[in-house]
């Protein structure tokens, strides 16, 4: 799972009013090399939940030098910074762990690098 | 075999990346590549590999419910050298986050007219358990697939 597509996740617990976001622990992460695209990078800040992905990001210890706040144009220029957005967003991968609904507790597994999110009837 | 309760790639799988590909590839084709790709009901994972393959500036996500063919995408994309992520997912269930986010909705889904009680399954009948006039998982996914 890479931090991107926990970025786009939310619980779909019954009665669950916000369910964002899943709240993530890792028992195995893997970082391997993803080719740069600083344009899909820019484009794709603008569908982020910014503070969300910094906040994992730095649960993870791979946040640093992150920006805290997006610019308001929402768009980078350094290429730095967009190699570190780069990195986070798309070469970090949970391979092993558990992501947990905000309000009900309920977990989900991750397992080799896939969340199951499927629930039971009644849930 | 580990991946037995996966819908191989058939007629209707081929048909449908013959459609993407001339889509994609279209002399003049204006359009800037999708950002973001979302494909329900996955399977083997050829489409969502094939679309990164053919859009590597794509943001490629493959959910299927039946966790075999979750973890085929996974291989698949895998030993094709493409970066697909995938989630294990009754029609996009847990993703709500792309509402209103994807650029690029695929969906090859089950359409044989069967009973309805079929239709509830995550094994292989998930693949073609279409329920009354085949239509079931498709109404049901209609309004979904708006929202994304």
């Amino acid at each position: 799972m890479k931090l991107l597509t926990h970025n786009m996740m939310k619980s779909h617990c019954k009665g669950v009013v916000n369910g964002f976001p899943l709240k993530l622990s890792s028992t195995q992460v893997d970082v391997k090399e993803i080719e740069f695209n600083p344009d899909f990078i820019n484009r794709m800040l603008s569908r982020l939940e910014w503070p969300v992905l910094v906040q994992i990001a730095n649960q993870l210890g791979v946040g640093e030098g992150l920006p805290e706040m997006l610019p308001e144009e929402q768009k980078f220029e350094d290429e730095d910074v967009l190699k570190k957005i780069h990195h986070v967003l798309l070469e970090v991968e949970v391979v092993e762990g558990e992501l947990e609904c905000p309000e009900t507790g309920r977990k989900f597994p991750i397992s080799r690098g896939i969340p199951d999110m499927r629930l039971n009837e009644d849930e | 075999s580990e991946f037995s309760s996966v819908y191989p790639p058939s007629e209707d799988t081929f048909l449908l990346l013959d459609c993407l590909e001339e889509h994609f590839t279209a002399r003049d084709n204006i359009n800037p590549p999708p950002l973001v790709s979302l494909e329900i009901g996955s399977g083997s994972g050829v489409i969502s590999t094939f679309v990164r393959n053919i859009c590597p500036q794509t943001f490629c996500l493959a959910v299927d419910i039946n966790k075999q063919a979750a973890q085929a995408s996974k291989e698949t994309a895998l030993l094709n050298k493409q970066e697909v992520d995938v989630v294990c997912s009754d029609l996009g269930l847990g993703l709500s986050g792309l509402f209103n986010k994807v650029d690029l909705l695929i969906f090859n889904p089950p359409y044989v007219p069967t009973e309805s009680e079929e239709v509830a399954s995550s094994g292989i009948e998930a693949s073609w358990a279409g329920g009354i006039d085949g239509r079931e998982v498709i109404d049901k996914f209609l309004p979904t697939a708006a929202k994304f």
